[in-house]
């Protein structure tokens, strides 16, 4: 049933796919390299039946208007994505994107994550009690 | 013959040959087996647990959260039915339990609320409410007293017996500024199962984070680093992991035989024994009764009564974050650091019956993102993600109320890689917990907003790892599955040793409770014994 050959997205579905993880979850401060990643990872993990499911999605979104997705500005994009909220495909790239984007640890300075604490000791003596807006005081309760 | 052993981290003190009829076996590993191995080994009994999960180190633990997910988890499929929303959003993976030497623990949050007075009498304290069939526990807070006590100082709770608590971090800040604004009075440092200081064998706590997924510091208190060991040094323990186990059998005067079970390579033993003490985690212990069927037992071995698998209670849970202008870095120290107890209390005039409890909470990044709300994508849901480091987080565990239609029962035809139905568990939310949920909401949010938020995100609820009341202790034989000592009220040498034994679901988090029923049964079986009762 597989009629898609058994290799990596061709480079247009790979831009499609990483414009449309964009449209997911949309951080303006992020360049397409995270987007782009997420991409790569379903690619690799995806067996044949699954490359048909992204190639399928690719001209579901290409086909959602006149023009390819890519050609599509922000607002038009949008539109093209809702137009198959409810596919699975739809799920599986938000799903990955939601998953894989998020514990990439390019990205986590932008979101004020520091990601692994053990081999630098915790925080115990790195800030886990420092908020300088709520003093001990703000938070005692009168007798 | 002395059992294969096919997990190289398996290295036993003591083996037992599979016709020793002399051994207890305990299924499960986790708050209920691994504290039940812990109290019977120390009393001079000999004990086979099996483990259906691997032996892991605490090396193996590393700092993220979706490798340890992967790690962890009990990822065999459940079927989810229902109108609660968690059958929506997790219809094949409604519970977040692990399948590891230690259990559970593994990845609980270590909170050790203690039960109040009514909590253990909801039928004479809620009176018979529609919908709910309330039972009250054959025993009450006076007697399980000293048994908390003992479960506490085993666990090193932190705010009792002497045991200092941790330095409240940044999120217990945020959250105790809403609770006194609120006029909340009884908040602050959550009593928690984690050392602040090195004590009984255990690191301290150095405020890492990461306390489910695996506590790479060694403070947390779990079977794994604690009670496992401990029996293992006895001598009289052999633990036998990657071992499920497919049923349990009895003879002909109806007294359990032993088990049959099948190792990492899926050969089948059968392990025989002097009593069983099933310690499996509500879905899974029952599963394995349902699947015990005989001619005598036909609806589930012990399930004379027909209670096996109703009543089956998680907790009312509910998650809400507030956006802040400054900095608060939850993710810092541990995750659920701090405590509000106002509302586990006995009120009805809030329009509910039961109580429940507020904690903060500490994510990591990708949980955050991901469980903030599933499915949800768009600008908006991303500018709570970009909010990460200035968001507080609030959870809700209250009580569930039991209804005899929320329940575990088999598969009608999936089947899992055993040949073994499925669990299908169903799960509607009675309109005390939805009353209970309102509240927690409304106030949630307003106290969010009285520490200064910008706005709140109320966040469906999760999977659990609260899963209870399945087999559960009545006074009356019809009205449940063990009685006050989690004792099969029909099989003498049948015991249930985890939370599916508990009679109501409690207002707050169950594992403190399971460990003190597990020392308390462990008493009473060793007493047993020893008069040659058992």
């Amino acid at each position: 049933m597989a009629s898609t050959p058994d290799r990596a997205l061709d480079a247009h579905a790979t831009e499609t796919l990483t414009a449309m993880a964009r449209v997911l979850y949309p951080h303006d401060f992020l360049d397409d390299s995270p987007y782009r990643q997420v991409v790569d990872i379903v690619a690799g993990e995806s067996d044949s039946t699954q490359r048909t499911l992204l190639a399928e999605g690719v001209a579901a979104l290409d086909g959602a208007s006149d023009r390819p997705f890519l050609a599509l500005a922000g607002g038009e994009r949008l539109a093209a994505v809702q137009a198959i909220e409810r596919t699975p495909f739809f799920e599986t790239m938000r799903a990955a994107t939601a998953r894989h984007l998020y514990s990439n640890p390019a990205v986590w300075h932008h979101f004020g994550y520091e990601g692994p604490s053990h081999h630098r000791g915790g925080y115990i003596d790195r800030g886990f009690d420092d908020i300088d807006w709520i003093s001990e005081e703000d938070v005692r309760v009168d007798e | 013959m002395i059992a294969p052993h096919r997990d190289d981290d398996d290295i036993p003190a003591v083996t037992y040959d599979l016709d020793d009829d002399s051994v207890v076996v305990i299924i499960g590993s986790g708050a209920g087996g691994g504290t039940m191995a812990d109290e019977l080994t120390r009393r001079g009994i000999d004990v086979v647990l099996l483990e259906a999960g691997p032996r892991f180190k605490t090396s193996d633990f590393v700092n993220d959260e979706w490798a340890m997910n992967d790690l962890l988890t009990w990822k065999d499929k459940r079927d989810c039915t229902g109108g609660a929303p968690v059958a929506r959003d997790y219809p094949t993976a409604p519970t977040w339990t692990c399948k590891a030497l230690g259990g559970t623990t593994l990845h609980w949050t270590s909170m050790c609320p203690r039960p109040e007075d009514y909590e253990f009498k909801v039928r004479t304290t809620y009176s018979d409410m529609d919908g709910a069939a309330l039972e009250d526990w054959p025993l009450d807070n006076e007697e399980m007293e000293p048994f908390y006590r003992e479960a506490e100082i085993k666990m090193g709770v932190t705010g009792r017996n002497g045991i200092p608590f941790h330095r409240s971090s940044n999120a217990v800040r945020v959250m105790s500024l809403g609770a006194k604004r609120m006029g909340y009075r009884d908040f602050g440092p959550n009593n928690l199962a984690v050392n602040p200081l090195p004590r009984d064998g255990r690191n301290a706590c150095d405020q890492i984070g990461f306390c489910i997924q695996g506590c790479r510091s060694g403070g947390k208190w779990s079977t794994f680093v604690s009670e496992l060991p401990r029996a293992e040094a006895t001598g009289r323990c052999e633990i036998r992991t990657r071992c499920m186990v497919l049923r349990i059998e009895h003879d002909e005067r109806g007294r359990i035989s032993g088990v049959l079970y099948a190792d990492a390579f899926g050969d089948h033993h059968f392990q025989k024994a002097r009593l069983v003490c099933v310690a499996a985690n509500s879905i899974e212990t029952t599963r394995l009764l349902l699947n015990s069927e005989s001619s005598a037992w036909p609806d589930g071995l012990a399930n004379g009564s027909g209670m096996l698998g109703k009543h089956y209670m998680r907790h009312v849970t509910a998650y809400m974050y507030g956006e802040f202008p400054r900095p608060v870095r939850m993710y810092r120290g541990l995750v659920a650091a701090g405590v509000i107890r106002d509302e586990a209390r006995l009120d009805i005039t809030r329009g509910f019956a039961g109580g429940y409890y507020y904690g903060s909470i500490g994510l990591g990044l990708p949980f955050y993102a991901a469980f903030l709300s599933p499915g949800r994508w768009g600008a908006d849901y991303a500018s709570w993600i970009e909010a990460y480091e200035r968001v507080a987080g609030l959870f809700v565990n209250g009580e569930d109320m039991p209804i005899a239609t929320n329940r575990v029962t088999l598969h009608p035809s999936e089947k899992d890689q055993h040949g073994l139905p499925i669990p299908r568990l169903n799960l509607d939310d009675h309109p005390n917990d939805l009353a209970m949920k309102r509240h927690a909401y409304r106030n949630g949010i307003a106290m969010l907003e009285a520490a200064g938020a910008l706005r709140v995100f109320c966040s469906p609820p999760l999977p659990v790892s609260h899963n209870l009341g399945t087999c559960r202790m009545s006074e009356d034989p019809d009205a449940g599955v063990v009685d006050r000592w989690g004792r099969s009220h029909e099989i003498p040498n049948l015991f249930i040793s985890d939370g599916s034994q508990f009679t109501s679901s409690l207002a707050g988090n169950p594992t403190l409770t399971i460990v003190t029923l597990a020392i308390r049964q462990a008493g009473y079986i060793a007493r047993q014994m020893s008069r040659g009762e058992l």
